[in-house]
């Protein structure tokens, strides 16, 4: 398979339960493959397992049964360490919840990975940082801190983040579940956007008209995948 | 290293963010170092100028006219160990001093780096006017003495060239002088428990800043002390001078080895005051130690708080790909940097506390040696600045490193789970 045929991530009978003393099954027999340059959402009703699926791919949590391969790669075997590096280098998060460092500004925010990363020179990086902003409509708010900005102005922020570091997939758990309709569908335009120009995209979402943007809706029921439509 | 700057920047924001917490924590640390400098100026300045004055003024060795285990009597060595006990038994009656003593010091004359004096020191009643005082009355040869010890030195006035010309002077300490209303020139009624009474003429003064000696001591020729303590050519004391002090202890033994005589260094001699030294270190050191383990409590207290405070924090850093190794390192510098900053303004402190401690004039003169100098004798070294300094780093990087290890640790599933 070329690289580019390659599935940006796939997920191969992925089962996640929390033992305890009643367990829980999160996910259940998950088999999912995202190309490249894809825009997929996930759908489906509360606690039905989205975020849990979402923090599988990302590398943030570990599946029970089953495994992720990111890029063709097979991550079961990697060590805390070895995942950390591949969410910095290959992964981007976006939450509900603008999780953003609160002393920062919003500049010193997006530079954060690629400060992490450390292979660019400082000027470098607070360029591209900088070059994010403006492409998301923010070029003014670069050095005021979270709190002095906008919900849906924070989230773009977020995503800017998430972008920095060029990785193969973003994923966005909710990503609008805080914002309002308009900011809710300038964020989904930019994700369509970059999935135009080549971004892979997996994004959580309860919004079936947001949902309709994107190339793939997955919905979920009870931890399940009960419907895939391209 | 570039990476190092960064973690270093996410910590000073978190301190920034407990300014006040940190602050105090930095005190804490500051003045856990400040008193050590200045405490150890302090202690190692009294104790080195006491022990150099003890070095200086008394010989290094001295070897005695009696033995360290006492002879056995001439009963014990016809029955043994036979279980009859006699009591009321007189020991056999040896005449004092060193025997052979001339051929002694002959003998360790030869020895490399050795300057060797003899003496015969003994009780004394000095009578002046309707004062009697008990002293130690030791004869020297004047010549010789000045080699083993710094007498010459502490003269302050006459001298003891003037023994030779007065073969009845003597030479008293200052304390002594001032204690029985003396005057240089003045005549003195000196007596000891065996001898007659002698008049002598006080022909010098010395001083060696050591309270006991000055008060206590005086000196006349070895022939007019044998005549005193009614010992004709005896000599109770052979005093060693070493060009390496640090050889003290072991030429002691060597020396008590060859002659059999006991033969004490000036640390043996000493040593109830060496052991004082060693009380006084360990209760500054335990004092400092106390100081800079409530520092590390407060360092310990700021870190975990704000590793609480800042979970979501580190749940964000470790989704975008910090490694735990990140985050335990960016609490371990959070300690580290209150221990750095604290161990600086220590020094600042430390130095300004042993400067002033350098000033204040004390009040008297008591106490057990007389200072030169107005203020407190202080050993001023940058040893005590490292190892204090360094002491709080460890302790403050302690301190940082179990909360640190805390944040590594937490899933940031859960937290973002929590949400908000
Ligand atoms: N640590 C846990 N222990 C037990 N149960 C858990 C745990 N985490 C999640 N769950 C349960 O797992 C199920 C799936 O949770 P998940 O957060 O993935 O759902 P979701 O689809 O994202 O829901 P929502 O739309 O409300 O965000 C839920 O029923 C949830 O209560
Ligand atoms: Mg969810």
């Amino acid at each position: 398979m070329a690289a580019s045929e390659r599935p940006a991530v796939e997920a191969i009978g992925v089962t996640r339960i929390i033992e305890g003393a009643v367990s829980t099954t999160l996910v259940q027999d998950i088999n999912l493959d995202i190309p490249k340059g894809q825009f997929a959402v996930i759908t489906g009703p509360s606690g039905s397992g989205k975020s849990s699926l979402l923090y599988i791919l990302g590398l943030l949590d570990r599946p029970t049964k089953g495994s992720v391969r990111l890029d063709g790669r097979e991550t079961a075997g990697l060590d805390a360490e070895a995942l950390a590096d591949l969410r910095l280098t290959q992964l981007g998060f976006v939450f509900q919840f603008h999780f953003l460092l609160p002393e920062f500004s919003a500049l010193e925010n997006v530079a954060l990975p690629l400060r992490r990363l450390g292979r660019d020179s400082d000027t470098t990086i607070l360029a591209r940082a900088q070059s994010l902003l403006e492409e998301f409509g923010l070029g003014g708010m670069s050095h005021k801190r979270p709190d002095q900005l906008s919900g849906g102005e924070r989230q773009r922020v977020a995503l800017a983040r998430a972008l920095v570091n060029k990785p193969l997939v973003v994923l966005a758990d909710e990503p609008t579940g805080n914002l309002d309709s308009r900011n809710s569908e300038l964020v989904f335009d930019l994700f369509s956007r970059l999935a135009k120009a080549g971004q892979t995209i997996v994004a959580v979402t309860h919004d079936m008209e947001l949902a309709k943007r994107a190339d793939r809706r997955i919905r979920m029921v009870d931890g399940r995948v009960v419907a895939d439509e391209h | 290293m570039r990476t190092l700057g960064l973690f270093a920047g996410i910590a000073l924001t978190h301190l920034r963010h407990r300014r006040r917490q940190t602050l105090v924590s930095v005190l804490g640390v500051a003045i856990g170092v400040g008193f050590s400098i200045a405490m150890a100026a302090l202690m190692q300045g009294f104790q080195q100028f006491f022990i150099d004055r003890i070095i200086n003024a008394a010989p290094h060795v001295v070897m005695y006219d009696d033995y360290r285990d006492p002879p056995a009597q001439p009963v014990s060595r016809v029955y043994g160990d036979a279980t009859v006990e006699i009591s009321g038994l007189k020991p056999l009656r040896e005449r004092r001093g060193i025997k052979d003593a001339r051929a002694a010091i002959a003998a360790l004359e030869t020895r490399p780096g050795i300057a060797v004096a003899p003496v015969l020191s003994g009780p004394l009643i000095l009578s002046y006017g309707a004062k009697d005082l008990s002293i130690s009355v030791i004869g020297i040869d004047p010549e010789r003495e000045v080699r083993v010890t710094t007498l010459a030195n502490d003269m302050v006035e006459g001298s003891l060239a003037l023994l030779r010309t007065n073969p009845n002077g003597i030479v008293v300490g200052s304390g002594l002088m001032k204690k029985l209303g003396l005057r240089m020139g003045q005549q003195v009624t000196a007596a000891s428990p065996t001898g007659s009474p002698i008049s002598m003429k006080v022909v010098g003064r010395f001083e060696t800043g050591l309270a006991a000696v000055d008060q206590g001591t005086a000196y006349v020729l070895l022939k007019k002390a044998q005549i005193l303590q009614d010992q004709p050519d005896a000599i109770n004391q052979i005093r060693v001078r070493l060009a390496d002090v640090a050889l003290a202890s072991d030429t002691a033994k060597s020396i008590e080895r060859q002659f059999g005589y006991r033969t004490e260094s000036w640390e043996e001699t000493n040593s109830n005051v060496l052991s004082i030294f060693v009380v006084q270190n360990s209760i500054m050191f335990s004092t400092v130690g106390a100081i800079l383990l409530v520092a590390a409590f407060g360092i310990y207290n700021i870190i975990s708080t704000v590793v609480y405070e800042k979970a979501r924090d580190i749940a964000i850093l470790k989704s975008m790909g910090f490694r735990e190794g990140d985050v335990r390192l960016i609490f371990v510098l959070e300690g580290a940097l209150v221990g750095l900053i604290g161990a600086l303004a220590g020094w600042a402190l430390g130095y300004l506390l042993t400067k002033l401690l350098g000033i204040i004039p004390l009040p008297g003169q008591g106490g057990m040696i007389r200072r030169p100098t107005s203020g407190f004798i202080l050993y001023e070294s940058f040893t005590h600045y490292l190892v204090s300094g360094g002491f709080a780093m460890v302790a403050a990087v302690a301190a940082g490193f179990i909360p640190a290890r805390k944040a590594a640790r937490l899933d940031p599933v859960e937290i973002i789970r929590g949400g908000v």
